[in-house]
């Protein structure tokens, strides 16, 4: 089991490399070098991988969640916790009101760049250079794009939160387009 | 390599000092800046062609329960001189005070002091919706949860909770018979559409959102009791195996065998009733409804003697 964990891990850590690496861009990609080693320590292993999980499973929610679009698609508060869950609903929302919907791939790459075990609540902080080049918004009835909705690849950084009943969920996370990656 | 660590901690810095300051003066840099306050799968909060910050497609008019009471002060919900919705599905209900929508914050994060709860507030016009939670000892002015047992009861009500048919060999039919002391299989068909809101089995899950209170509710059947018609009763925790030719016993569902065979002219009515076990949970408090049940119709089948070995 640890060793495939290990294998994407590494890649991970080379894509980031090739991202770092290929951009001409204001820098933009975080580094591994003040993220925490992966196996310090057996509570940071875990709250890095519940929280990557939690990050994953919001994204792929969402994503189900806005091709229906469904704000109070019930799988969103499985890995979203307020403030971000009624964010994230309300944008839902917004894409249904004006009869639109999403569709296609995100890309994500997400990685931990901060571990805080000890604050109240525990928090596990995440960056992500999104790739939203092949997902688009298009008219829920015509299914043509929505003009002026086109995004590339962008940083977002999310918090996750360790809840009274131990759960991890994001509970907190932005988008900055203005810095590309 | 050091110059380029050095920039990624500054922008890291930049981003939680945005993040700051929208908690801090969330009002006046939300509104003036929507964009920059959308979720990570998001970039397009606020770009709909409508004015940028989009002021009046947010705050959820239209969407709430209506203007109601509420607001603190019993009169309209008032807010930059505009009235708005005093309740919102997603955000909650309209404080007057501070012109904020109050939800209970889902789920309580760690650290909220006994006694206390900690709501997420959604200030000013446009999509701003989830700012900095607040941690307070009473419900904020104009603040009045519904009842989530009632919006429960409104989820299951949305669902299709169909009676069970019967699947049942012998087959029924005029001519299709069954035989004294052969096991009899027993099952509840599968759905025609699985991903519909309409089952015989479950689960189907529901939800409903109402003054920031969102309730999820799950239904699912957890016993089947099959009425075989001569005063015996099967319980079954599982929709049964539809039969298959080799015969013998059903592997999860089943009765042993009629010990009487029909008179001529009459047969058994065999009824199924399934128990529905229905969980709502409405993100810090839970709770089940109890007592519902689906009965199908009666299915007639013919159960004759073994004459070859009672001959």
């Amino acid at each position: 089991m640890p060793a495939p964990r290990l294998a994407s891990a590494a890649i991970a850590v080379a894509l980031a490399a090739a991202l770092a690496a290929c951009g001409s861009e204001p820098p933009s990609t975080a580094t591994f070098d003040n993220a925490p080693a992966p196996s310090a320590d057996p509570e940071t292993a875990k709250a890095t991988k519940s929280a990557l999980d939690a990050y994953a499973g919001y994204l792929a929610a969402a994503r189900k969640a806005e091709a229906i679009p469904d704000p109070n698609y019930p799988e969103l508060k499985k890995y979203l916790g307020d403030p971000l869950l009624t964010r994230v609903r309300t944008t839902i929302r917004d894409i249904k009101e004006h009869g639109a919907m999403r569709t296609g791939k995100l890309i994500s790459d997400p990685r931990v760049t901060a571990v805080s075990l000890d604050s109240v609540p525990a928090t596990v902080s995440i960056q992500d250079c999104i790739d939203a080049t092949g997902y688009t918004m298009v008219n829920a009835r015509t299914k043509k794009p929505v003009p002026g909705q086109k995004a590339g690849r962008y940083v977002a950084t999310a918090t996750a939160s360790r809840y009274p009943d131990g759960r991890w969920l994001i509970s907190a996370g932005l988008s900055h387009r203005d810095q590309p990656c | 390599m050091l110059t380029r660590r050095r920039a990624t901690r500054l922008v890291v810095f930049a981003a939680g000092l945005t993040l700051t300051l929208a908690g801090a003066n969330a009002v006046t840099a939300l509104a003036a800046d929507g964009g920059a306050e959308c979720p990570p799968n998001q970039t397009t909060c606020e770009g709909w062609g409508e004015g940028g910050g989009g002021t009046g497609n947010g705050g959820g008019t239209g969407n709430g329960g209506g203007n109601g009471n509420g607001g603190g002060g019993g009169g309209p919900c008032m807010r930059d001189g505009e009235e708005v919705a005093c309740q919102d599905d997603l955000l909650g209900w309209f404080n007057s005070a501070d012109g904020c929508y109050y939800r209970v914050t889902q789920p309580q994060p760690a650290g909220v002091p006994e006694g206390m709860t900690s709501y997420t507030r959604s200030c000013g016009a446009g999509a701003l919706a989830g700012g900095d939670p607040v941690v307070l000892e009473n419900p904020p002015p104009g603040f009045a949860a519904p009842d989530p047992a009632e919006l429960a009861a409104r989820a299951l009500a949305s669902l299709d909770l169909l009676p069970p048919g019967v699947g049942i060999a012998p087959k029924p039919g005029p001519n299709s018979a069954g035989l004294v002391g052969l096991p009899i299989w027993l099952w509840v068909p599968g759905d025609a559409d699985p991903d519909d809101d309409a089952s015989t089995w479950g689960p189907l899950t529901a939800s409903e959102s109402e003054g920031g209170v969102t309730v999820d509710l799950v239904a699912e059947v957890t016993t089947v009791v099959w009425d075989m018609g001569d005063g015996n009763t099967v319980t079954c925790d599982n929709p049964g195996t539809p039969y298959v030719r080799q015969g013998g016993k059903s592997p999860t569902c089943g009765y042993d065998g009629y010990q009487v065979a029909n008179k001529r002219g009459e047969k058994y009515g065999v009824t199924a009733t399934t128990t529905w076990t229905v969980t709502w949970d409405a993100g810090g408090e839970e709770g089940t409804i109890e007592g519902v049940t689906r009965e199908s119709v009666p299915t007639q089948i013919q159960i004759d003697e073994l004459q070859v070995v009672t001959k």
